[in-house]
């Protein structure tokens, strides 16, 4: 290559007007403080960045808020049941004792077959919800007073249950066995599910 | 208002030291004198508007070299132009068939070895310098300054000028 030259590029006159207009910086290209255009794109893009992140911290927060109360809440009313499904403890007016009935029927106390303070109620078997458990309470019939519990899924509240066969089932409950009702007289019986549905209702006369 | 500086030179006499590089580089890279001319006027714009401190001449040349053909690369993308290989047209580039003036072989090279000739032979820069303007491993500069010779050897001896 030593007997090469590249005298061409070397020796190439570059023309006046070009040096010229080189030397003619054009007035707005002087300016130096004008930001530039990339530079303002990047500064806007990551402000944007820094809005979004915000409103998702934000956002991220409040739904934790909300979590935390639904949890406190759960475990609230988790604290106030006895072994049973979690369900707010129901009041004694959750089933309406009927006004003005006139009993069918007052049990005779020398009668040991018809005194013997058993509720008895009998419906379809697909009223068994959750567990299958099906519970019994009992209102005073005059003051609609409840008997027991105010939990109607406390234990003291659970039926047994006989199977019949042809999809229905018997559900049984003594009050007095329970010792939920101590004294006699006229009470009206429920029994419900584990949703507080009722199949069944009536008037019993208890001796005690 | 204060005249800026580069590297203790004044705008006018950057571009009275430099003008021949930056043409030069243009010229290597585009071969439309209207092109070359567009980004000899460019690179110089693109200095005044720089507020970059330069600590000697060798940076700000290399400086310029680089922004010459970053402003080559950037034309040729938007245009899309091909390089020529004849030189018919009076707007472009020729450069008269000698045997020992090679600068006419020179510009038929494929652009990644004539950038790599061109910085070693015309304007004198070494392997390293070469790496550091092209933003290129020095083993790579080394391996296009070989296999650019072995073509331009091909080209200046095989081929006759039309």
């Amino acid at each position: 290559m030593s007997e090469h030259n590249f005298n061409s590029f070397k020796n190439f006159e570059v023309p006046n007007t070009w040096v010229k207009k080189a030397q003619n910086v054009p007035p707005q290209k002087q300016e130096n403080n004008i930001i530039p255009f990339k530079k303002t794109l990047w500064v806007v893009a990551c402000f944007a960045l820094v809005i979004a992140l915000s409103v998702c911290i934000f956002a991220f927060n409040n739904s934790e808020k909300h979590v935390t109360t639904n949890s406190e809440e759960t475990k609230a009313s988790e604290k106030n049941t006895d072994n049973a499904p979690d369900l707010s403890p129901a009041k004694s007016n959750m089933f309406e004792v009927p006004q003005n009935i006139t009993p069918s029927y007052k049990p005779d106390s020398n009668d040991p077959t018809t005194a013997n303070n058993i509720c008895v109620g009998e419906f379809s078997a697909s009223i068994a919800v959750g567990e299958g458990n099906i519970y019994c309470v009992l209102y005073d019939y005059k003051t609609g007073e409840l008997m027991g519990d105010e939990n109607l899924l406390a234990t003291e509240h659970r039926a047994k249950i006989e199977d019949l066969g042809n999809g229905m089932v018997k559900a049984t409950y003594n009050p007095v066995e329970k010792g939920v009702v101590k004294k006699s007289g006229e009470y009206w019986y429920v029994f419900y599910n584990e949703l507080i549905m009722s199949p069944v209702q009536n008037y019993i006369y208890i001796y005690n | 208002m204060e005249q800026k500086r580069f590297a203790n030179m004044t705008y006018e006499q950057v571009i009275d030291a430099y003008k021949q590089t930056v043409a030069g580089v243009c010229l290597m890279r585009l071969k439309n004198y209207a092109d070359v001319e567009d980004c000899f006027q460019n690179t110089f714009f693109k200095l005044y508007q720089s507020c970059k401190q330069f600590e000697s001449q060798e940076h700000l040349k290399a400086w310029l070299i680089r922004v010459a053909i970053n402003e080559c690369n950037k034309l040729l993308r938007n245009s899309k132009r091909l390089l020529p290989l004849t030189f018919s047209s009076k707007d472009t580039v020729s450069f008269p068939y000698d045997k020992c003036d090679i600068s006419w072989a020179l510009i038929k090279l494929d652009v990644k070895y004539r950038q790599v000739l061109y910085l070693h032979y015309v304007e004198d820069y070494q392997v390293s310098q070469i790496a550091q303007i092209l933003d290129k491993n020095e083993n790579t500069v080394k391996s296009l300054l070989r296999r650019g010779r072995e073509k331009l050897k091909i080209i200046y001896t095989g081929e006759s000028y039309e």
